[in-house]
């Protein structure tokens, strides 16, 4: 456990210092103050249209944070031969791959803290009383950029982050149609039938962590819907990190 | 004889290569190759590029998986994770985190290598001062010259004072002032009993450090003897590993 600690510490200090992280950051911040403009020019439904924009903002911001440094998480460590002194150190493969999870993890959460506190006050002004579903939201956007960081390191074990973030975008659109796979699947041959159903339990369905909707209407989420979204996270997320680990014990550095 | 007695004799294989032999893409690049280490001994690792040395070194670490045959650290089988607390690697031009400065790159190192908590920062200082960048340990790796680098490399390798050093061309990149206090360093390490296996280019400072040479061409050791048995009043040991290499080469 030491071992994931440090290698988490050390890549959450080099996430940090980067600077396309606090690129990134700075036009979160500014895109979601923008979202008072959007509410300005809206008839009667400021605090909808900040609640749903401001949520759509910190989401595709911590995709974007997560695949632009998760595609280069394990990849970079190999083109520049840091990993080399690492691993000859007394830490396995999978540690380390866990361990940068975790660092890469630890900088979205402070990246989707510091959005929430920018977010939530605008959303508080506009609505008059602090929102929970809203924070709920974040936290389920957060659940699902983590899945991308481990797709993302998953994929940088093996291949370029530009081909890295392609695949993981590729799931992220497949991941956001699978709800809809089944209802298709049965209007068409047994044969599309099976592979629309694959594909569905292939990939994760995202659409389970997407609350922005009941957010932004002020409709309350069933506890149990958090919690097996939480459940469904972890295991693709486990998954994900167990194949990238695999992938890894199989190279010869 | 029981283990702790067993691992304090002079002639203990603290490295033990058996019948080692991999492919890359179908290709042998080393072929049962055999070789051990005893306590306190230094072996200087030899032969063209190409040859196999940066493999084997990478492959004692764990870095590169053998297709056949087993190594033995301190008594370990190499893939046990605790035979690596023995050893330290400085891999061939080692590269960095470069967001870090030398200080902090070490105190990592410390914590992977699990030192205690109270240990990490002495440790780190100590071996800072030790290879000379002791006023640069705060300045970040980005800024640090090739033969900086190389300190930095060695003083990593030290890290948790391990019983085994495996280094992969230590003096590359060192202008004479550098390689001599490298070398130093290296002679104090071995004065205290460390077994190292060091490979290199440069014949001169092998022929200072070493107590063995193996010379390893194509994959397979071709040669493996005590120093004096490769240099002699009319030549060198730049000469006879040229000659060696030939010989071998034409077979």
């Amino acid at each position: 456990m030491s071992a994931i600690f440090s290698i988490a510490k050390n890549t959450f200090k080099e996430t940090l210092r980067s600077r396309i992280f606090y690129a990134i950051l700075a036009l979160a911040v500014i895109a979601l103050f923008g979202t008072t403009i959007f509410a300005s020019l809206s008839l009667g439904q400021e605090a909808k249209i900040v609640t749903d924009f401001g949520l759509a903002g910190i989401y595709l911001f911590s995709i974007i944070i997560s695949i632009f440094l998760g595609a280069n998480l394990i990849y970079k460590e190999i083109e520049q031969r840091t990993i080399y002194i690492i691993l000859s150190k007394a830490i396995t493969k999978t540690e380390f791959i866990v361990g940068k999870f975790f660092g890469l993890s630890a900088t979205l959460l402070v990246a989707n803290l510091i959005m929430a506190a920018v977010y939530l006050p605008i959303v508080w002004y506009f609505s008059g009383s602090f929102s929970w579903i809203a924070l709920l939201a974040i936290g389920m956007q957060f659940l699902e950029t983590l899945i991308f960081i481990a797709l993302a390191t998953l994929f940088s074990t093996f291949t370029s982050p530009v081909a890295g973030s392609v695949y993981t975008l590729l799931v992220f659109v497949i991941g956001h149609s699978t709800g809809i796979l089944p209802k298709y699947a049965e209007k068409t041959s047994p044969i599309i039938e099976k592979l629309y159903l694959a594909v569905y339990y292939i990939f994760p369905n995202l659409e389970k962590f997407n609350i922005r909707l009941e957010a932004a209407n002020g409709l309350s989420v069933p506890p149990m819907l958090i919690f097996f979204a939480g459940a469904y996270g972890l295991i693709f997320i486990a998954l994900f990190l167990m194949i990238a680990a695999v992938a890894l014990t199989a190279q010869d550095l | 004889m029981h283990k702790k007695e067993l691992f304090n004799n002079i002639d203990y294989a603290m490295i033990e290569l058996k019948k080692i032999s991999k492919k890359f893409n179908r290709q042998a690049v080393i072929k049962n190759l055999s070789f051990k280490l005893k306590r306190g001994e230094v072996l200087g690792f030899l032969g063209p590029n190409g040859a196999g040395k940066t493999t084997t070194l990478k492959m004692i670490t764990g870095l590169v998986g053998a297709d056949r045959g087993t190594i033995e650290i301190a008594g370990l089988d190499s893939r046990d994770l605790k035979s690596r607390q023995h050893l330290g690697y400085m891999p061939e031009d080692p590269y960095f985190y470069e967001y870090l400065n030398g200080r902090e790159f070490l105190i990592f190192i410390a914590e992977l290598q699990k030192l205690e908590k109270t240990k990490r920062r002495k440790e780190a200082d100590r071996l800072l001062q030790l290879v000379g960048l002791g006023k640069e340990m705060r300045k970040p790796i980005r800024d640090y010259s090739k033969g900086m680098r190389q300190r930095l490399g060695i003083a990593q390798a030290l890290v948790g004072n391990p019983e085994i050093l495996l280094l992969d061309e230590p003096l590359d990149g060192l202008d004479p002032i550098g390689r001599q206090e490298v070398k130093e360093i290296l002679l104090k390490e071995k004065k205290k009993g460390k077994t190292i296996l060091i490979s290199s280019h440069i014949l001169a400072d092998i022929e200072e450090l070493a107590d063995r040479i193996a010379i390893v061409n194509h994959g397979q050791i071709i040669a493996i003897d005590p120093i004096k048995k490769f240099i002699n009043k009319k030549q060198s040991l730049e000469k006879t590993f040229v000659e060696i290499i030939n010989r071998d080469d034409k077979k």
